[in-house]
């Protein structure tokens, strides 16, 4: 707790002021010059740690990674000393330069589009309880100095000296703070830190941070080497063009070997808003820097059938007046919409799972010493994602005339089923399962790890996690192309088809809205201090 | 078929287009993106210096290939300024008028 010298009340950093500032007798001091008297003192009690007020006297309980608290009695700021000194102790801060006017403004424009989320995210006492938080980050400075030998494999080699510097990566430290919140308030401006005193989290929250300082080397390695490689094949004196004589000087990847010049501990500032439904949280997260906002987005199911209902009026027209309908044009043009429901499903339904699971936040998963993969660099096998793209793309291009072609040639000879339909249908028949199978690989390939038998069944079943809202619209799919290929005479056979195929075609979108609002929410107890309970 | 039947099967096309579209929306929206390398890089702090003029050209230890080797380009050199031809280009852009009382 920081004392007023003046008053005794509590004083706190002062965004606009960028001061420590007491609200009693509006005293401002330089945070750097406050000295201290006393804070909260450490208890340990069974699994958690309990803290008492200076102020009041209360108990106060902390997490382990708990930095700045306030107390629940009396709402003194209150900073946990213990866990900032010793090895835990940041080097720099960011200080909030942005205040809850801000927050409150972006998050309003944020939601100005976004017409279908529930109307309590818009209720002006939700938009109030936007917290701040100085959340933990990693930041890494790489510097390479020394010889460089740059080989043409044919002719020529080159020895030159090369000094590079790489400095302000930063990397989310906290385990708990979602990679994809932290990656949409992306950018931080690192170059505006201050040095760190405690003074600066009076009147905030902080966390510590409970990463491993080394978990994001190799990444931010790999990424100021392929700048060097970059700038080297940019420079004329090195790489000249073929049409004047070729000679391409490139050194080895291995050569350029990055050192580490300094790894420091940084908080940054980040206003937190949760929104709580049963189980589940949902964030809007404004970078306190910058004013920059992300957030989780559910959606409201009644407003969502609404609004389709309202968009599909002109749509309608459009079909009324211009599309004179056959029955067997229903039917192929009902199992069209099936085959883009479930692409556009499965797409989704990746995306979420792998956020759901988060999968891609390392900070997270070198945490869950259950869920960690399992990485294995001398594999062989190993498929580049761009690769892996041009092969999905030309197997797709491929795929769709040889499809319709053996549809028109199976036509021809047999006599089976309706000219332009029937290849439309095998191809829409054939292609859903391929494309499923496809993603499925990708999924495997798309993050060059080989993976343990047990990761490879976890997969699995989120692979099977998508089947129940899937195998409708392929239900649908199979039904047309089976109608279309008995060709009956009565047209009651290609209404009654249309008709089951976009129900299950609808319910699917549906039941995939309500999946997406379980997944755009988070977890508990993810951060629920922080506003996901109420008194908080 | 009657009429009716028309309709309401256009109808559900429509409603089921309207979906599709209203969902892609819904998702491109709510969609957190992360940012890419070259946003990353262009982030960073970075001082980057390579010894251009101080790297000599050799040729590889090619011990089959001795009499066959191409001779050593040679490196750029860096376009010359004729200094003086540019100065007589130098105007003055601004006249300054002083103010005041000189002593």
């Amino acid at each position: 707790m920081y004392e007023c010298p003046n008053c005794a009340a509590n004083m706190k950093f002062h965004i606009g002021k960028q001061m420590l500032f007491c609200e009693a007798c509006d005293t401002s001091m330089d945070p750097y010059a406050f000295q201290k008297k006393e804070d909260a003192k450490e208890m340990k009690y069974f699994e958690t740690t309990v803290f008492i007020c200076p102020q009041c006297g209360g108990e106060l309980i902390a997490d382990d990674d708990t930095a700045a608290t306030f107390c629940s009695y009396c709402g003194g700021s209150t900073i946990l000393d213990s866990r900032i000194s010793r090895e835990k102790m940041p080097r720099y801060i960011i200080p909030f330069q942005k205040d809850k006017e801000d927050c409150k403004k972006a998050y309003r424009r944020m939601l100005r589009y976004a017409y279908f989320v529930p109307k309590e995210l818009k209720d002006p006492e939700q938009i109030e309880r936007f917290r701040p938080i100085y959340m933990p980050f990693w930041l890494y400075s790489l510097k390479y100095s020394g010889a460089l030998e740059l080989k043409d494999p044919n002719i020529y080699h080159r020895k030159e000296r090369l000094f590079a510097a790489y400095r302000g990566f930063f990397y989310d430290a906290s385990a708990a703070f979602s990679d994809d919140l932290a990656n949409g308030i992306w950018p931080f401006h690192p170059e505006q830190k201050k040095a760190f005193t405690p003074s600066f989290l009076s009147g905030f929250y902080a966390d510590v941070g409970d990463v491993d300082k080394d978990l994001y080397v190799e990444e931010a390695r790999e990424l100021a080497i392929e700048d060097t490689l970059e700038r080297i094949r940019k420079e004329p004196h090195y790489f000249r063009d073929s049409s004047t004589g070729t000679w391409k000087l490139l050194p080895e990847k291995e050569a350029i070997d990055f050192k580490l010049e300094a790894i420091d501990r940084v908080m940054f500032p980040v206003w937190f808003l949760a929104w709580r439904k049963k189980d589940r949280v949902a964030y809007a997260v404004v970078n306190g820097q910058t004013g920059k906002i992300a957030g989780d987005m559910p959606i409201d199911v009644r407003k969502y059938l609404l609004s389709s209902w309202l968009g599909a009026i002109p749509v309608f027209l459009l079909l009324y007046s211009y599309w004179n309908m056959s029955p067997g044009a229903l039917l192929a043009v009902s199992a069209l919409l099936s085959f883009v429901c479930s692409v556009v499903s499965n797409i989704q339904l990746s995306y979420l799972i792998i956020r759901d699971n988060r999968e891609k936040d390392k900070g997270f998963m070198s945490k869950q010493e259950s869920g960690r993969l399992v990485e294995d660099k001398s594999i062989a096998y190993r498929i580049p994602t761009k690769l892996l793209g041009v092969i999905l793309l030309a197997v797709s291009i491929i795929w769709i005339p040889a499809l319709a072609f053996l549809g028109y040639v199976i036509d021809k000879y047999t006599g089976v089923g309706d000219l332009l339909a029937l290849p439309l249908v095998l191809l829409l028949g054939l292609e859903t399962p391929a494309i499923l199978f496809l993603c499925r690989v990708s999924d495997q390939y798309l993050n060059h790890r080989k993976l343990s038998l047990r990761i490879r069944m976890e997969q699995f079943m989120y692979g099977r996690r998508k089947l129940p809202y899937l195998i409708k619209p392929f239900v649908g799919i199979v039904i047309a192309v089976v109608l279309l290929c008995l060709a009956p005479t009565s047209e009651v056979w290609y209404y009654a088809g249309a008709f089951v195929c976009m129900i299950l075609t609808g319910v699917t979108i549906v039941n995939i809205i309500r999946y997406h609002n379980l997944l755009t929410t988070r977890k508990l107890p993810q951060l629920k201090r922080r506003g996901g309970d109420e008194n908080a | 078929m009657p009429e009716i039947t028309v309709v309401l099967g256009k109808a559900m096309v429509a409603f089921l287009v309207s979906l599709l579209l209203n969902y892609i929306y819904i998702a491109w929206v709510s969609r957190l993106r992360a940012p890419s390398d070259k946003e990353v890089l262009e982030n960073l702090q970075i001082t980057w210096k390579a010894g251009l003029s101080e790297g000599e050209l050799y040729h590889c230890q090619k011990e089959n290939d001795k009499d066959h080797l191409p001779p050593l380009p040679q490196p750029q050199q860096p376009e010359k300024h004729n200094k003086k031809r540019i100065n007589l280009h130098v105007v003055p852009v601004k006249t300054v008028k002083r103010v005041g009382n000189r002593l």
